[in-house]
């Protein structure tokens, strides 16, 4: 979706790195622990695309963590896992070597911190940086299937016309694991403009 | 006319219209608490005071961290900072924070615990305040806790069940089982100890978090009355206990030496394979004086399982690897055995210059014997010659059956020809001797080849074949008697 100049998208990459980073930051502080985040890709698409990508780069069954946002842009975010990994993930950030088979309560609430701080920072980030507002409501953590999952990201019941998904592939490293995921950031299009602004006027004021 | 379901949704909104919030939320299992944008308590539900002790009037314009003043976890403060102030919604969960608010409550048992939780924080959308939610999570937290526990022992089990399965040494499997008590039961030593032969005494086989000076004590504790916490045990076969080893009687002569050690109390199991056999003690030796729990005796009961197992099937190994290098009937080595000494014993004389003797020994009218009196009647005999010619050797010396009634006497190191002809001698004098079998008296004697290493050859065909060539040189030269081999070996 050519929404974005390269310029615009190039800085989104940036102020995506920067949020990612703190996020890191934040988590490493929280386990004591030297946790590393890196985004290799980011892209804007569809919500069908989105699904698309998911459906190649991911198990069938995935594991995340929802929360919805307004402010200079509206829309929900979501941190996508395959679901088996999801647990590993979450053992690793408290430090615990055995995991059960299934998803606990306990876990459950985990990964939705882990998720609610990722997202809570690349969003307040953004935010920051480009001088405007947003706020989040609390996580939710989900389990669905891909084919699912479409369900799970619209704003508005099945119809992605008024959407934009701007995916983000995230690398996770700590504790000798290290596994991937995705973030998605599903936008209202009517809030684009306001983002597309605000990236605007964030890189005319660079010149 | 409007339809049933709008009648009844109009119905819901009206009940809900006139439904006293305050009340649900006071009636709710959990904490919920309304800040202002000064991060300033507006309202509190009844659990809330109830959990902090503190009423309405105390709370209300209060921040939680004037309440607790550096109590709060910095998370926590932080979290409801960015909700109160910036609208970012968060989850604080219990196994990133362990402790959030220093909630308590009273146990059954009328002690105060500190209350496991975790916090929602939600900005409102619709005004500037902020609900923060508490649960409860005290039974999430157990459930989970005895998940992972039981988790733990099982993953722990099959690891000794599959180095048991792929045969690693048993003594690695011995140290493995201890390492695993150790991990589920912290502050608490553990060790093996097992019957000798006898099952009279006790021996320390694996001890691995314990001082060298505890293998020493240990090393042969008689089983018998007056014996501490594992001999105990042995004598009720069930698990015993000392809880404090610094009060009870029988471990005062061992008082000053178990403190040393830092241990306080002796939980012992006895390790009891089939047919009821005990086989030792799976010994628990924790630093403060305490019983076992019933999570901790199931422990150690399925513990002692294992090592039954580990115990058996070294056993059953041992025998296989018996059987294989022995003659069933006198229990001598065999001709794998006898080959695999000769080897050795080559080598040996060859890298110390060593001279040793090869005694080929066959029995003269052994077939008679057979014959006349019937194979038990042979067996019996060959039994008894057996022990004879054994009685004859030294320790390092060999005796190998390798055929019907033929023997091969292996003499570790002699240093004359005269010494192996002196032991011949010897042999013939023994083998000769009437064996009495009930009313049967029986009498064979015996023709013996001898053949010198290195006089004779240097490998152990040479050696075998030329100690075989003058065993049937005695028996042409009239039987009981020993014939040495040619000079050279001719």
């Amino acid at each position: 979706m050519d929404l974005f100049s390269a310029d615009e998208h190039d800085l989104i990459v940036e102020l995506m790195n920067l949020g990612v980073g703190r996020a890191a930051h934040a988590l490493s502080q929280l386990v004591n622990d030297e946790v590393l985040l890196s985004v290799p890709r980011l892209e804007f698409i569809s919500v069908p695309e989105a699904q698309e990508a998911f459906r190649k780069d991911l198990p069938p069954f995935l594991a995340g963590v929802l929360q919805d946002f307004e402010g200079f842009i509206n829309g929900r975010a979501a941190l996508l896992f395959p679901e088996a990994r999801s647990l590993e993930l979450v053992n690793a950030m408290i430090g615990e070597e055995l995991s059960a088979d299934e998803i606990t309560e306990l876990e459950q609430e985990t990964l939705a911190e882990l998720g609610n701080i990722l997202l809570n920072h690349c969003l307040a980030t953004l935010a920051n940086q480009l001088k405007q507002q947003v706020q989040t409501d609390i996580p939710r953590a989900f389990s669905s299937s891909v084919s699912e999952l479409p369900g799970n990201l619209s704003l508005y019941d099945n119809n992605d016309d008024n959407t934009l998904v701007m995916l983000v592939q995230i690398d996770f490293s700590l504790r000798n694991s290290a596994l991937r995921g995705y973030l998605a950031f599903v936008i209202d299009l009517q809030s684009a403009d306001s983002f597309l602004h605000a990236l605007r006027e964030y890189l005319a004021e660079l010149l | 006319m409007p339809s049933s379901s709008e009648t009844a949704s109009d119905c819901l909104a009206s009940i809900l219209d006139h439904i006293d919030c305050t009340e649900l939320l006071h009636s709710l299992d959990g904490g919920v608490l309304l800040l202002n944008r000064r991060c300033q308590i507006v309202f509190c539900n009844r659990w809330i005071s109830q959990h902090i002790g503190l009423g309405d009037d105390e709370l209300i314009g209060k921040t939680l961290a004037q309440l607790y003043p550096g109590q709060i976890a910095p998370a926590l403060q932080e979290a409801i900072e960015n909700a109160c102030l910036y609208r970012m919604g968060r989850i604080l969960s219990y196994q990133l924070h362990k402790r959030l608010l220093p909630l308590r409550q009273r146990t059954p048992s009328g002690e105060l615990r500190p209350l496991h939780q975790s916090i929602l924080i939600r900005p409102l959308s619709e005004s500037d305040l902020t609900l923060i939610q508490v649960h409860d999570i005290t039974n999430a937290v157990k459930r989970e806790q005895h998940l992972r526990a039981s988790e733990r022992v099982l993953r722990l089990e099959r690891k000794v069940l599959e180095l048991i399965a792929t045969g690693d040494s048993m003594d690695d499997v011995l140290t493995e089982i201890c390492t695993t008590i150790e991990t589920l039961l912290p502050s608490v030593h553990s060790a093996i100890l097992l019957l000798d032969e006898d099952g009279k005494s006790l021996s320390v086989r694996c001890a691995p978090s314990l001082p060298p000076a505890f293998m020493k004590r240990e090393k042969g504790l008689r089983v018998g009355p007056g014996g501490t916490t594992c001999t105990q045990s042995i004598q009720h076969r069930a698990l015993t206990i000392t809880p404090d080893i610094g009060s009870d009687e029988l471990w005062r002569p061992f008082a000053e030496e178990a403190k040393r050690m830092n241990i306080a109390a002796c939980w012992a199991q006895p390790i009891v394979a089939a047919y009821d056999e005990v086989l030792g003690v799976l010994a628990c030796y924790p630093e403060c004086p305490s019983s076992p729990s019933d999570a901790d005796k199931l422990l150690l009961q399925r513990m002692a399982n294992l090592t039954a197992i580990t115990l058996e099937r070294h056993k059953r190994i041992e025998r296989i690897r018996f059987l294989a290098m022995h003659d069933p009937l006198t229990g001598l080595p065999n001709r794998s055995l006898l080959n695999e000494l000769l080897g050795r014993n080559l080598r040996r004389a060859h890298r110390e210059g060593n001279r040793f003797a090869l005694m080929f020994i066959d029995l003269d009218g052994f077939k008679e014997i057979n014959d006349h009196h019937g194979h038990d009647a042979g067996d019996d005999l060959l039994s008894v010659l057996s022990g004879r010619m054994t009685d004859q050797l030294r320790g390092t010396d060999t005796c190998a059956r390798i055929g019907g009634d033929e023997f091969v006497i292996m003499l570790e190191t002699v240093h004359s020809p005269e010494s192996a002809q002196l032991v011949a001698e010897k042999i013939l004098t023994k083998l000769n001797s009437p064996v009495q079998r009930g009313p049967l008296c029986l009498q064979v004697s015996a023709s013996i080849g001898i053949a010198l290493y290195p006089d004779h050859g240097v490998s152990a065909d040479a050696l075998l074949t030329h100690a075989d060539d003058a065993m049937y040189k005695a028996k042409a030269e009239g039987k009981n008697c020993w014939q040495l081999a040619n000079p050279n070996g001719q």
